[in-house]
């Protein structure tokens, strides 16, 4: 110990310097957040609160004077109220029958039933449009068969919005109850099997309600997610003239006729805020409550139920399910990306590649698109890296007195719905930043700081998984070996740490590659993205372009979750 | 009245014999226990008596009634063969009370309201847990929620119960109380219970028989005193207790006792043993004694066999000495506190030997080492 007393002065010097550093960067990285989520919060709620620059809750009056506002909050809460019950219900018996049961191809269910969750669900809405539009494959099938001049079903309307939101929601019980289910202390059941239960007595009796916390909180992650949803209605809701409270938002965000109109919008997204900030806490609630330690011994391999002849019944379940989210659109979108023109028989001579052809070099917005998704994704994954790392070391390491703010600030701007957030971005980038004196609005630069304000949370939430995986003994036993702080930094942690940072910074560009919901509101002319262009190109009613940007957007998705998945070995996306 | 009966047992996995030929009765009041190495197939068994595993081959019979038959694909479901069952993980359900978990069996018997109420009742003042019915498990002490499985297992009076290591996870002070409870209660209701168990000293302090199992096969079924005083095999004698084993050969029969020749390099010690098994003269054999059967003085130079001591330790109520005799190394643990130094000459006489067969080269190891069996 003698030999280490003469450096350790020089050790702790450094380190007292990182810190120092670590804690002004903090300070710089608190300024930006305040910058990009802090004020555009308060501008968004000052907003509605304001009527010709003055307090007035003239704007409230209005909306509730106004009958149609009730309709589309209804309208919300009707879909999202029967969507949750569709695809938690779902979600919680695919994931019962592949840990619990012997249903068979549990590997290929698995990987298929994941693909629902990373298709980005406007292209799955407009796949469907594909299926059950008023000329869709199935519509088109059906008439052809029965010779009716009506379409079997046309998908337009609340009741097409709600199957897609099942569809494309239903992953998050599957994924968030399969874990639970599988860890259970298959001692627990069999108990109830000795005491005389069979196995729909254990499944009502035991199995249910011990999952219960878990049911209820995918419940709650899917009801949000739907209320938030706006690729959904605006594909399948629009035709139909069936409005939710994102779509009633973009509209009138959109509609500049009417006076008022952002003002307007902002107190109509203060209802979704109250909201999502209510299933927040209910969602931490709901954790506190969750105290059922299970003692688990020896991992006796969970006795898995019998099907019998429930055998098949589980594959139809299982396959219709696979059919409806991932093949049966899949397919939609290819066969129609693939035609000479809508509507001609699927023949081999009526197939083509011109559409891809056509899309790549005969719409220059679609090359811009692509370019500027790849920046805005890749720039705004890279900065959140960045301030995650930081983020995470105050959190984690120094455990920051204000930790609690910072990550509730954190989460804020990817717990309420995104067409909220972009709204409140307008509100507090329309006019120029003070002081520089430069406005960032109708540029991409709002793009991008959107984006980093809205999936900062994966960035953080995975970095501080790393450093809470790297105990600080590890560093320690660096630097009783003789390691000063910077070299067990670089040494012991950085390589302990980089799986993560990589999944993070995936996590943060994938879902920034297809985003639609802020970019529908924030782009402007030469500022297009991929979502964007999808979303545009669809309403134009440009069918077969559509169909092949489409296609080509969702194989990118797949292909980088899958890469994604290889690189972190499996920790990481599916 | 209830005796269970295991007939030609099997359970065959894809790529092992996790159980092999196994016959059992569990005569109707007896305490049986399966005891051996994790692994030995003690808790599949236990499990296909319970209904949760099926059997590839054998019978199982509870009373005159067939509750597992492979031939015949009988194979009764956990629910109707009318047995408690307590887990090592007690199993207590988290989202129920106390009175709710024990209650739970009677749910699916026709009986009566008041009739439920008192069994209820019977059932907690048997494990002592009167008064805390309404409270949950996540409030209980991890001895409580063994007690409540006890009772949840009890409540609906069963022919047979089945206890799968249900003190495993209990300290060791709470381990060795709640063992005399269980006898305890086993005494009171002369209720049938079939005991699975890794600890011998659990199995020996509270069967009426033990089974010892290794690999799937049966190796010794007898009273505890049968099974520690007249081990059939090495493997039972290394695993029930502590052994040390000496080469030898027999050098003459009388009787039922034998005198072999000690293969410890020395040529001229021999040794008297009792025998049930046939030697043959000039056949080779393993001599078993425990180290607290080995008498051990200061060396006189009179009687007895001359050693060499190459370790002490002291263990508080005994000292465990390790001595060289010849080309073998023996393992002694006495009560006396004579303070042998390394080196010292000693003498040895050696009581209660056991003769076992020779076994072949590959002969079953017990996976436990000495140290674990002995605590």
């Amino acid at each position: 110990m003698k030999i280490a007393l003469p450096r350790s002065a020089a050790v702790n010097r450094t380190e007292d310097i990182f810190q120092r550093v670590t804690l002004g960067l903090g300070a710089v990285i608190f300024a930006i957040l305040v910058l990009i989520i802090v004020y555009p919060s308060i501008t968004l709620i000052r907003t509605s609160l304001t009527v010709d620059g003055r307090f007035s809750l003239q704007n409230f009056i209005d909306l509730i004077r106004d009958a149609s506002t009730f309709q589309v909050l209804y309208n919300s809460l009707k879909v999202s109220f029967f969507g949750t019950i569709g695809a938690t219900t779902i979600g919680v018996s695919i994931a019962w029958l592949l840990a619990r049961t012997d249903v068979p191809f549990k590997r290929f269910w698995q990987n298929m039933l994941i693909v629902p969750y990373l298709i980005p669900p406007f292209i799955g809405a407009i796949a469907w449009v594909y299926l059950l539009g008023p000329v869709g494959f199935v519509n088109k099938a059906w008439m052809a068969l029965t010779g009716s001049t009506q379409p079997l079903y046309v998908i337009y309307g609340q009741v097409g919005v709600i199957l897609v939101l099942i569809l494309y929601n239903f992953p998050i019980a599957y994924m968030v109850t399969l874990g639970p289910l599988r860890q259970m202390n298959p001692s627990l059941e069999e108990a109830a099997r000795v005491s005389g239960a069979n196995t729909l007595k254990t499944l009502r009796d035991i199995v249910i309600p011990l999952m219960l916390p878990s049911i209820g909180g995918s419940a709650l992650l899917i009801f949000m997610s739907m209320m938030a949803n706006f690729g959904i209605p605006a594909v399948i809701g629009f035709p139909g003239r069936f409005f939710v409270m994102t779509t009633q938002i973009y509209r009138t965000v959109l509609n500049y006729d009417r006076p008022n109109n952002l003002a307007l919008a902002a107190a109509l997204s203060m209802f979704l805020v109250i909201l999502a900030l209510a299933v927040m806490q209910a969602q931490r609630w709901l954790q506190k409550g969750k105290n059922y330690a299970i003692i688990s011994g020896k991992s006796n391999q969970p006795q898995l139920v019998m099907l019998g002849k429930w055998k098949i019944v589980a594959v139809i379940f299982l396959g219709a399910i696979v059919l409806g989210a991932v093949i049966g659109p899949l397919l939609a979108i290819l066969l129609t990306a693939l035609q000479k023109a809508i509507g001609l028989p699927l023949t081999p001579a009526n197939i083509t590649l011109d559409n891809f052809t056509l899309l790549l070099t005969g719409v220059p917005k679609v090359r811009r698109a692509i370019v500027n998704s790849i920046l805005l994704a890749g720039g705004s994954a890279t900065v959140i890296v960045l301030v995650s790392l930081i983020i995470s070391y105050l959190l984690v390491r120094i455990r920051v007195k204000f930790g609690q703010v910072l990550e509730g600030l954190v989460l804020l701007p990817y717990a309420i719905p995104g067409t909220v957030v972009a709204l409140a971005m307008i509100l507090a980038f329309l006019r120029p930043l003070p002081i520089i004196n430069v406005s960032i609005y109708n540029t991409i630069w709002i793009l991008l700081v959107a984006y980093i304000a809205r999936f900062m949370t994966f960035g953080v939430r995975s970095i501080n998984a790393a450093f809470e995986q790297v105990h600080v003994s590890l560093e320690e036993a660096a630097r009783v070996s003789g390691a000063g702080f910077l070299s067990a930094f670089k040494d012991i942690v950085i390589p302990l740490i980089k799986t993560n940072v990589f999944a993070g910074w995936f996590l943060a560009f994938i879902p920034a590659l297809t985003e639609l919901t802020l970019s529908v509101l924030l782009n402007s002319v030469g500022n297009e993205t991929l979502g964007v262009v999808v979303f545009g190109l669809h309403q134009e009613g440009k069918v077969l372009l559509t169909a092949a940007l489409a296609f080509i957007v969702t194989m990118i998705v797949l292909l980088m979750n899958f890469l994604t998945n290889r690189l972190t070995r499996g920790q990481i996306g599916f | 009245m209830a005796e269970l009966r295991l007939t030609n047992v099997e359970k065959a996995y894809d790529n092992f014999m996790a159980v092999r030929d196994f016959n059992l009765t569990v005569k109707d009041g007896e305490f049986v226990t399966l005891l051996g190495p994790s692994g030995c197939g003690k808790t599949t068994t236990l499990r296909m008596v319970a209904g949760f595993t099926h059997p590839t081959r054998g019978t199982i019979h509870l009373n005159d009634r067939v509750i597992s038959s492979a031939s015949q694909r009988i194979f009764l479901p956990p629910e109707q063969r009318d047995m408690g069952m307590v887990f090592q993980t007690y199993a207590v359900w988290p989202h129920m009370t106390v009175a709710q978990n024990v209650a739970y069996p009677l749910k699916f018997k026709r009986i009566g309201r008041t009739e439920a109420k008192e069994r209820l009742d019977k059932a907690l003042s048997l494990v002592k847990l009167s008064g805390l019915e309404e409270r949950y498990p996540h409030q209980l002490s991890g001895g409580q929620q063994q007690r409540v499985a006890l009772a949840r297992a009890l409540v609906m009076e069963p022919e047979v119960l089945l206890l799968d290591e249900p003190l495993s996870n209990l300290d060791a002070k709470l381990r060795e109380s709640m063992r005399f409870e269980i006898i305890e209660l086993q005494r009171r209701l002369n209720i049938t219970i079939l005991y699975v168990t890794h600890d011998q000293a659990e199995a020996m302090s509270m069967s009426d028989r033990v089974v010892v199992m290794n690999a799937g096969d049966i190796q010794q079924i007898g009273t505890p005193k049968e099974v520690y005083q007249h081990p059939v095999n090495r493997f039972v004698a290394d695993f029930i207790g502590m052994a040390n084993f000496i080469p030898c050969k027999v050098v003459e029969k009388s009787g039922d006792t034998v005198r072999v020749l000690l293969d410890d390099g020395y040529d001229n010690h021999y040794l008297i043993c009792p025998v049930s098994a046939d030697f043959a003269v000039g056949e080779r054999a393993t001599v078993v004694v425990r180290p607290e059967h080995v008498e051990i003085t200061p060396f006189q130079g009179q009687g007895g066999t001359s050693a060499t001591v190459l370790r002490q330790t002291y263990l508080g109520d005994r000292v465990d000495v390790l001595v060289k005799l010849g080309t073998v190394e023996i393992r002694i643990q006495t009560h006396s506190t004579y303070p042998y130094e390394i080196g010292q000459d000693v003498n040895l006489v050696f009581d209660q030997p056991i003769l076992l067969k020779m076994e072949p080269a590959a002969a079953p190891e017990a996976p436990l080492s000495k140290a674990e069996v002995n605590g």
